[in-house]
């Protein structure tokens, strides 16, 4: 008896993580704590004074979507949503306060569901054009929802709708075939290293 | 399903989701302006700005602070706005007349530049807002304004 309750603690010491959250080990949490930092920094750093809605979404679906190719589990997304959502609130990113949040965590759970749809192929470039496009949309309903919750007008938020989805979908696009791209390119090469 | 057919799908629901937006966007805009809850200010047959009651209140604001300000006293009040500087934010400068709309039934009203002095927009308690004459002892002109109309 004695002797199996050694076993165990050894067999828990050499793997002292592997169930960290989501039945994702610690060192695929702190990769995906990483990338969801990522993701708020760029947001910060990369704002362009274009005046075009939704042109973040190159590099935020992008990287969003590049987390969860390169660590392909359950609940990826929706951690490096929660992540990216609590940085830009202490950043003190949008007008919304402390709802800023949903904007984050929404397409982070979205591309979790979504990835099962499509298989967890992210590497595939048409896959990457739909998936980013959804999740870019989905930050922008989510916005609109965030207005209904403020109070504002209906009609307001829907002034200029149709021409923000669909800038909304090219750019999340455009993140996603990025992403595609770099997941083909870096999974083989991180495959090895990164197993937890 | 394969992941083609999976593709197309999302393909698909793309094209659905942009069309869609734009229908819900135009949908919403009618529905707005119908019933005096979104007032577009029309110019050169152009919408240059949509107005609501939210934005009144908030214009209402701006004018006292400016009059406050200016050491004006200014007699609007709380959700009240002038014309001529709701006008003037809509950036409509140098016109002939402007033509108002109420929702419903109601008549056109056309106000020259001189006419406008005395003439107030203020808030609704339902989303809509009224215009009225200040300077005839705060008649109320048209109920729920629904368009602006601006003629060079």
């Amino acid at each position: 008896m004695l002797d199996m309750e050694k076993e165990k603690m050894s067999a828990d010491l050499k793997t002292p993580a592997d169930s960290f959250i989501f039945n994702i080990g610690l060192a695929d949490a702190i990769r995906l704590t990483m990338f969801g930092t990522l993701i708020s920094v760029s947001r910060f750093v990369f704002q362009l004074p274009i005046g075009m809605p939704g042109h973040t979404s190159v590099y935020w679906m992008g990287l969003l979507m590049l987390g969860k190719g390169l660590i392909p589990k359950f609940g990826a997304g929706t951690i490096m949503g929660i992540v990216s959502g609590v940085l830009a609130i202490v950043f003190g990113l949008g007008k919304e306060g402390p709802l800023l949040a949903f904007k984050c965590i929404v397409p982070g759970v979205l591309l979790d569901i979504l990835a099962i749809l499509f298989l967890n192929k992210l590497e595939s470039i048409w896959v990457g054009v739909i998936i980013g496009a959804l999740l870019s949309w989905s930050k922008l309903l989510t916005s609109i929802a965030l207005g209904v919750i403020l109070d504002i007008p209906v009609v307001f938020l829907a002034v200029g709708f149709g021409y923000a989805a669909l800038l909304h979908v090219i750019f999340g696009a455009t993140g996603g075939v990025l992403a595609a791209v770099l997941i083909k390119r870096l999974k083989p090469r991180l495959a090895s290293s990164w197993q937890t | 399903m394969t992941v083609n057919k999976r593709i197309i799908a999302g393909i698909l629901l793309l094209i659905l989701i942009v069309g869609g937006s734009y229908f819900f966007e135009q949908i919403t805009k009618a529905q707005g302006s119908r019933n005096g809850r979104l007032v577009p200010v029309i110019q050169h047959d152009e919408t240059t700005a949509y107005l609501d009651a939210g934005v009144i209140r908030q214009l209402g604001r701006q004018e006292q602070e400016m009059n406050k300000d200016a050491g004006e006293t200014g007699d609007n009040g709380d959700n009240e706005v002038s014309l001529g500087f709701v006008l003037g934010s809509a950036g409509v400068a140098g016109y002939q007349y402007i033509e108002v709309s109420g929702a419903g039934d109601s008549e056109d009203i056309k106000l020259g530049p001189r006419d406008i002095g005395g003439i107030v927009l203020s808030s609704n308690s339902n989303s809509t807002f009224a215009m009225a004459d200040k300077a005839g002892g705060n008649r109320v002109i048209i109920k729920e304004v629904a368009k602006i109309y601006v003629a060079d």
